[in-house]
């Protein structure tokens, strides 16, 4: 025990204070903020407003076709069709022509094919089919105007239901509404991301750190020394504190942005005012009030000390079972490069559970999230996405004693192909020898 | 004087291919013991058994009379055939570092530390990592690990291999300093003629065979043939073709003045007899008894076996 502290020791000082964990820690965080300010804008900047000119022959369009912020409408008289034709091939500012034809109010069908969008660019299938969707409704209205439906009834007939549902299995057997399902999802595919992210590139630091000590041969002086099995969880254990470490220092750095960036807010703000202009907000804008509300409900609806600790858990186990799989992948190879022929492994199981998991929103007690949940190699990611909409004891239990069972196993062969690997120079293992290796 | 390191028996096979058959081998406390064989022989075989590298597919040894466990480990330094050192690790943390493995604790792995850089003058380096250094200065720091712990056995693989001869004879004398305070040293090569002079007792491997061991001197006393080197200033050459007839020397080379001939000691005589017979031919400027190298020795050795 020692000596697996003495090696996850140096293994850690020489990681944290090499020059590339010190960039890392701290430029990484700027480039996520900026990765997402870049999607974000591009979003935006894609969405641009649209201004379509419309000829309406019959019309009837004029209230169904009403501006708004993204797309705005102009009628015009059919006289001015030529005109806006020839406008449109080089204008910057329009963007399309929508040409209805005159139509007999019993002959709907000849109206298919009839109307025309003419554009001068890509108009985007969503702005097509949001088009199509309206013309269509308003052409059901007064379809059932022509069959008698006076316009007061149609306004009864409309309908605006949300389906209120009640999971009974649920600890609060509260109401669970749409906003705790995406938020549920959103928890569930962050921490699968941490546990992916998390487990390739630290696995991946422990493979090369075993290259390294192959290469510079400097193991064999260690192992006159150390077990090779105290070696390899002393690198894994070292690894992982580099890797509490660098996480500690991002969520410290996250909380100080974000109380700083709050505490900056409000002294710009006088209290008296701040109160005041948040009634004014709430008055105007409802909506956005008791979306942000439901967002703290739906938070409420997920119990976060059952995720956290079961995601620690799944975590831990699911890094060593990995981890130990990378450093006997370093111990087979001589150096670098010989190593990709063989991280594809590990790499396949863990993006089959993510996008497996993909499913869970659908049905996250479904068959394939269940089984991706019970084998050990997609457990560590499957289960963690399953959680937050909660999971059933004796599935966590059968889950962990399959995931433990299997990492020892993992761990006693990779220490015995370690043990082993570590010791051959000049040659890149195959599976075959590997097989021997773990006999010998 | 007592053995410090006994092998029983002890096999080790790699797939189909035996590395070790049946090895038995006592090294005295306190020997200089040479471990000597071709590449191939199972010389670092056996090092990394003692070493607790590679477990023993049977057989047992024993250090000081203990088995091999954890507890043997601080008494052992092993410089491996492959040397190596952290690139991106200063030097002195390095060798503390390894100390700590070795079990020492932190205040006595620095003093020890300490004490053999300024031996070796290298206390400068110590900031150091092994990139800014030369070959010749890592050499020095891989042999300060080695012997750092103070270990009652030292194992050199291929000692001298790769250093240059001014550090090879600083190393050297280091080795019989550490040698005289106590310690048991091992030397493993192939090199035969490298570690000759420095080791008292030797043992041959050949293709996973212990060949011969023991004393150096009785192994060399066994294998000598009898034969002497003699070399004579001669003023004439009277008595020389009786002699000749007599004793059937192997001439090597014949000057006007001056013979060299190896003679072979009839059995009936003893060697001062043999030296007198020589006298009457002329001055004798050397006579010497024909010791042969380790590496004839081996040669011999590996054919009557």
């Amino acid at each position: 025990m020692k000596q697996i502290l003495l090696v996850a020791k140096r293994e850690f000082m020489t990681q944290v204070k090499n020059k590339t964990f010190i960039v890392m820690t701290f430029l990484s965080p700027l480039i996520l903020v900026a990765i997402i300010a870049i999607v974000a804008w591009m979003i935006s900047a894609n969405s641009d407003q649209k201004n379509i000119a419309v000829i309406d022959h019959s019309n009837e369009f004029i209230t169904t076709l009403a501006s708004s912020k993204n797309v705005i409408y102009n009628f015009y008289p059919a006289a001015d069709m030529e005109g806006i034709k020839d406008t449109l091939v080089d204008s910057k500012y329009l963007n399309g022509l929508l040409i209805i034809p005159e139509f007999d109010d019993n002959d709907f069908e000849s109206l298919q094919n009839k109307i025309e969008l003419i554009t001068n660019g890509n108009i985007g299938v969503t702005f097509k089919e949001g088009l199509e969707s309206k013309i269509n409704k308003r052409i059901e209205e007064i379809k059932m105007k022509n069959a008698g439906v006076s316009e007061n009834q149609l306004k009864q007939l409309k309908s605006n239901i949300s389906i209120k549902t009640f999971n009974l299995k649920d600890s609060s057997g509260g109401e669970t509404g749409n906003k705790t399902e995406y938020l549920k999802f959103g928890i569930a595919m962050f921490l699968a991301y941490i546990v992916f992210t998390f487990i390739m590139l630290y696995g991946v630091k422990i493979m090369r750190s075993v290259v390294e000590e192959k290469n510079n041969r400097v193991v064999e002086i260690i192992i006159s020394s150390v077990k090779p099995f105290n070696l390899m969880m002393g690198k894994i254990l070292g690894t992982t504190f580099v890797a509490l470490l660098q996480f500690s220092i991002w969520i410290v750095v996250g909380l100080l942005a974000f109380i700083g960036g709050s505490t900056f807010l409000q002294s710009k703000i006088p209290t008296g005012m701040a109160q005041s202009q948040m009634q004014e907000m709430m008055n105007q804008n409802p909506e956005w009030m008791t979306e942000t509300l439901g967002i703290f409900d739906a938070m409420r609806d997920v119990n976060f000390p059952f995720i956290i600790i079961l995601f620690l858990i799944y975590f831990l186990l699911g890094y060593l079972f990995y981890s130990s799989v990378f450093a006997a992948i370093g111990s087979a190879v001589d150096n670098e490069a010989d190593t990709q022929q063989f991280t594809f492994y590990p790499i396949f199981p863990m993006i089959i559970a993510i996008y497996g998991s993909m499913t869970a929103l659908d049905n996250p007690d479904g068959p394939v999230s269940f089984w991706l949940s019970m084998i050990p190699l997609t457990s560590p990611i499957s289960m963690v996405v399953r959680l937050p909409f909660g999971v059933e004891w004796w599935e966590i239990l059968l889950s962990l004693l399959l995931l433990i069972g299997t990492m020892l196993l993992m761990v006693f062969t990779a220490s015995k192909i370690y043990r082993v690997g570590i010791l051959m120079y000049g040659k890149k293992a195959s599976f075959k020898e590997m097989w021997k290796w773990i006999r010998y | 004087m007592s053995d410090l390191l006994v092998s029983k028996g002890i096999s080790k096979q790699f797939g189909n291919k035996i590395a070790l058959n049946n090895f038995d081998l006592s090294i005295p406390q306190g020997a200089i013991y040479g471990l000597l064989g071709p590449n191939g022989a199972g010389k670092t075989t056996f090092l990394r058994i003692i070493n607790q590298i590679t477990a023993p597919d049977s057989g047992e040894i024993t250090i000081a009379g203990k088995h091999l466990d954890k507890s043997i480990v601080p008494m052992v330094g092993y410089m491996p055939e492959e040397r190596g050192l952290y690139n991106n690790m200063k030097i002195g943390e390095q060798a503390l570092y390894f100390a700590r493995l070795k079990g020492l604790n932190h205040a006595e792995a620095i003093k020890k530390t300490r004490f053999w850089f300024e031996k070796l003058e290298i206390m400068e380096w110590w900031d150091k990592k092994l990139t800014e250094l030369s070959k010749g200065m890592g050499q020095k720091v891989q042999f300060v690990i080695t012997v750092l712990h103070e270990p009652k056995l030292l194992i050199f693989d291929e000692p001298f291999s790769g250093f240059d001869p001014v550090n090879a004879k600083l190393i050297a004398e280091e080795i019989i300093g550490l040698s005289k305070k106590g310690a048991t040293i091992i030397f493993s090569t192939h090199r035969m003629e490298s570690v000759e002079e420095m080791c008292d007792h030797i043992a041959l491997i050949n293709q996973s065979n212990k060949i011969l061991d023991g004393e150096i001197n009785a192994i060399k006393h066994r294998f000598k043939s009898g034969k002497y080197f003699v070399e004579i200033d001669r003023s004439d050459k009277s008595g020389w073709a009786e002699f000749k007839e007599q004793f059937e020397p192997e001439i090597i080379s014949e000057q006007e003045h001056s013979m060299k001939f190896n003679i072979s000691k009839p059995d009936d005589i003893n060697s001062n007899e043999l030296l007198i017979k020589l006298t009457t031919l002329g001055h004798i400027a050397q006579f010497k008894e024909n010791i042969p190298s380790m590496n004839e020795v081996f040669i011999r050795a590996v054919s009557e076996n």
